[in-house]
C-alpha cells in the first residue's frame, strides 16, 4: 500500500521543506515511486529544491483545487533532475508545485480550498502514477487543512529545532496529531548546532514527547550554502546531516 | 571476534546490520585505519560472508585502498589546548594514517567548529618521512604569531600552530604506536560552551490548556468526523490492483 507522509513543522524556519525533498530524493533512489505536493500553498518552496519554475509550468496545485486541470497535469516528473542514472531504475520522483503567483496566492488565502478536493488529489496521484510513497509538505502552524492532511496520513514527521518556541508549539501540534489518531508520529529534531549534545537531545525529545525520534540532524553552513538551490543528500552523501535522512528514510521504509 | 578480508573501499555492509562488537576498521592490505567518524560494527566472519552479498552499497566505505602506501606513518595526536590556560580541550588520535584534515566540516578528521577556522583549515600529510603542515584556510595558519607562508610546514614534536589569528591552538605529538592511547574527548568546540540542554522543554500546562482550546470545541469534533470520512477514501493497497 502506498504511503503518505505528511512533513509538518510547528513555526516556519526548520527546513522542513528541505527535508522532505532529501527524503523523497532517498527513498526514490532506492527504486520507489514517490511524489511531494506542496501543500504549503501561502508560502511554497519545495520546487527550488528541484529547479522547478513554477512560473514555467503550465499547471500548479492550485489550477487542480480550482478544477482547471487534473492533478497529475500538475505533477512533474523531475528524476532525471535528482537521480544520476536513472535508466533501468524502477525509480520515479514527481512534484506537484504551488503557484508562485501572488495573485493564485491571494485566491487560496480569501477563498480557502477544498480539502476533500485535495484529499481526492492525493488518491488520483496514487492511483495514476503507481505511487509507493507520497509526501505531503504542509503549510506551519495549526490550521484545519493541515490538520485534514495530517489525518489522513500514514505517518507524520514533525520537524522542530532545538529552542523552546518550537518546542512549546510542537507539543501542542504532537497531541493535536494524537487526537486526530495519526497512526505513526515521529520526531525530527533539525539544525542542531555544534556543541549541542545529539544523543542527548534525542533522549530528552522522547522522553518529552512520548514519541519515537526518527532524527536529530546537525546545523551547519553547507546546508544553508546548498539548500536553495540542490538536493544536499546528493552532494554530500557522507555528512552527517545525509546520515541522519538515511535513517529516517530506512525508518520510513519499516 | 577478528574480522578478515575487509579492505577500503567495499561498502560499509556492517553498519546497522547486525550491531554484535565495536571495533575500529583497519583495511588488511593498505593497514588503513579509519577515522573518528569511521568506526564500524564487526560482525563474525561468517556473518560478512553472508552480508557481503547483501546491498548495502549506499554505505561506501570513505577511505580510499592505496596500494603505493608501504611505510606506515607513526601514530600522532593532536590536542586541542585551552586559549589561556593551555591544558587540552580535546585530543584526537591517529595511528596509521598518512593524511589528516583538520576544519569545520565534519567530514574531517578534526573537527573544530569556530567561526575563524575554515571548513577545510589545513592538512596534515606524512610524506618523504616527515609530517607536513598545509594551510588552506582563508585566515592561515600561524606559528608563534606568524603566518605560516610556505606551501608545507615540517612538524616536529610538540609543535603548536594555530587556526586563522587569535583562533584555536593545536599540539602535534608524535606518540608511541604500541601506547594504545585512548582519545579523550572534552566538548567538540571551544568557541561555543557546551550547549546546556537543561534549559530546553516546554510548559506542559500550557500546551494543554492550548490544545483544549482548538481540541474543545463543536469544529474540532466536525474536523474529527470530516478526516474519519476522508480515510475512507485511501486508495486499496498495491497488491490488490
Amino acid at each position: 500500500m502506498a504511503k503518505i507522509i505528511s512533513v509538518h513543522s510547528f513555526r516556519g524556519g526548520t527546513g522542513k521543506s528541505n527535508v522532505t525533498a532529501n527524503l523523497a530524493v532517498i527513498i526514490a533512489k532506492l527504486g520507489h515511486r514517490v511524489a511531494i505536493v506542496d501543500t504549503d500553498i501561502q508560502s511554497p518552496g519545495v520546487h527550488v529544491l528541484f529547479q522547478l519554475d513554477p512560473k514555467r509550468a503550465r499547471y500548479t496545485l492550485n489550477d487542480y483545487l480550482w478544477g482547471l486541470a487534473r492533478i497529475e497535469q500538475a505533477a512533474y516528473d523531475v528524476t532525471e533532475t535528482v537521480i544520476a542514472d536513472p535508466d533501468g531504475s524502477s525509480a520515479r520522483l514527481f512534484v506537484v508545485p504551488s503557484s508562485v503567483d501572488s495573485g493564485a496566492i491571494g485566491r487560496i488565502l480569501n477563498e480557502g480550498y477544498d480539502v476533500g478536493l485535495l484529499n481526492d488529489g492525493f488518491q488520483e496521484l496514487i492511483r495514476d502514477l503507481r505511487l509507493d510513497y507520497l509526501f505531503i509538505d504542509t503549510h506551519p502552524g495549526v490550521n484545519e487543512e493541515t490538520l485534514l492532511s495530517i489525518a489522513v496520513s500514514d505517518v507524520l514527521l514533525l520537524v522542530m529545532r532545538p529552542d523552546n518556541q518550537d518546542f512549546q508549539g510542537t507539543a501542542v501540534t504532537a497531541e493535536l496529531a494524537r487526537r486526530l489518531n495519526v497512526k505513526e508520529m515521529l520526531m525530527i529534531v533539525n539544525k542542531v548546532p555544534g556543541g549541542m549534545d545529539r544523543q542527548a537531545l534525542r533522549e530528552k525529545v522522547t522522553q518529552l514527547y512520548e514519541a519515537e525520534v526518527a532524527g536529530v540532524l546537525p546545523f551547519n553552513e553547507e546546508i544553508v550554502n546548498v539548500a536553495s538551490s540542490a538536493i544536499f543528500s546528493n552532494r554530500y552523501s557522507e555528512h552527517p546531516f545525509t546520515r541522519g535522512l538515511l535513517a529516517i528514510a530506512d525508518r520510513l521504509k519499516a | 571476534m577478528p574480522v578478515r578480508n575487509l579492505l577500503c573501499g567495499m561498502p560499509d555492509f556492517v553498519r546497522g546490520s547486525i550491531g554484535a562488537e565495536s571495533a575500529v576498521h583497519r583495511c588488511q592490505q593498505c593497514r588503513t585505519l579509519g577515522g573518528r567518524s569511521r568506526l564500524v560494527t564487526f560482525a563474525a566472519p561468517s556473518d560478512f560472508q553472508a552480508s557481503a552479498a547483501a546491498p548495502f552499497g549506499k554505505w561506501v566505505f570513505p577511505v580510499t585502498h592505496d596500494d603505493s602506501r608501504s611505510a606506515f606513518p607513526p601514530a600522532i595526536s593532536l590536542r586541542l589546548l585551552h586559549a589561556t590556560q593551555g591544558h587540552a580541550l580535546q585530543t584526537w588520535y591517529f595511528e596509521q594514517q598518512s593524511l589528516v584534515r583538520i576544519g569545520r566540516l565534519d567530514s574531517g578528521d578534526v573537527v573544530i567548529t569556530d567561526p575563524r577556522v575554515s571548513r577545510l583549515h589545513a592538512e596534515l600529510r606524512f610524506e618523504n618521512g616527515a609530517w607536513q603542515l598545509a594551510s588552506h584556510g582563508r585566515h592561515g595558519v600561524f606559528q608563534h604569531d606568524k603566518l605560516l607562508i610556505r606551501p608545507t610546514t615540517t612538524l616536529s614534536h610538540g609543535a603548536v600552530f594555530q587556526l586563522g589569528p587569535g583562533g584555536p591552538q593545536l599540539e602535534f605529538l608524535e606518540v608511541d604506536d604500541s601506547g594504545g592511547l585512548e582519545a579523550e574527548t572534552a566538548c567538540s568546540t571551544i568557541e561555543f560552551d557546551c550547549v546546556d540542554l537543561s534549559a530546553l522543554g516546554f510548559d506542559k500546562r500550557e500546551a494543554a490548556e492550548q490544545v483544549q482550546q482548538i481540541a474543545g470545541d463543536d469544529n474540532f469534533r466536525q474536523l474529527l468526523e470530516r478526516a474519519a470520512s476522508l480515510r475512507k477514501k485511501r486508495q486499496p493497497p498495491l497488491g490488490e490492483r
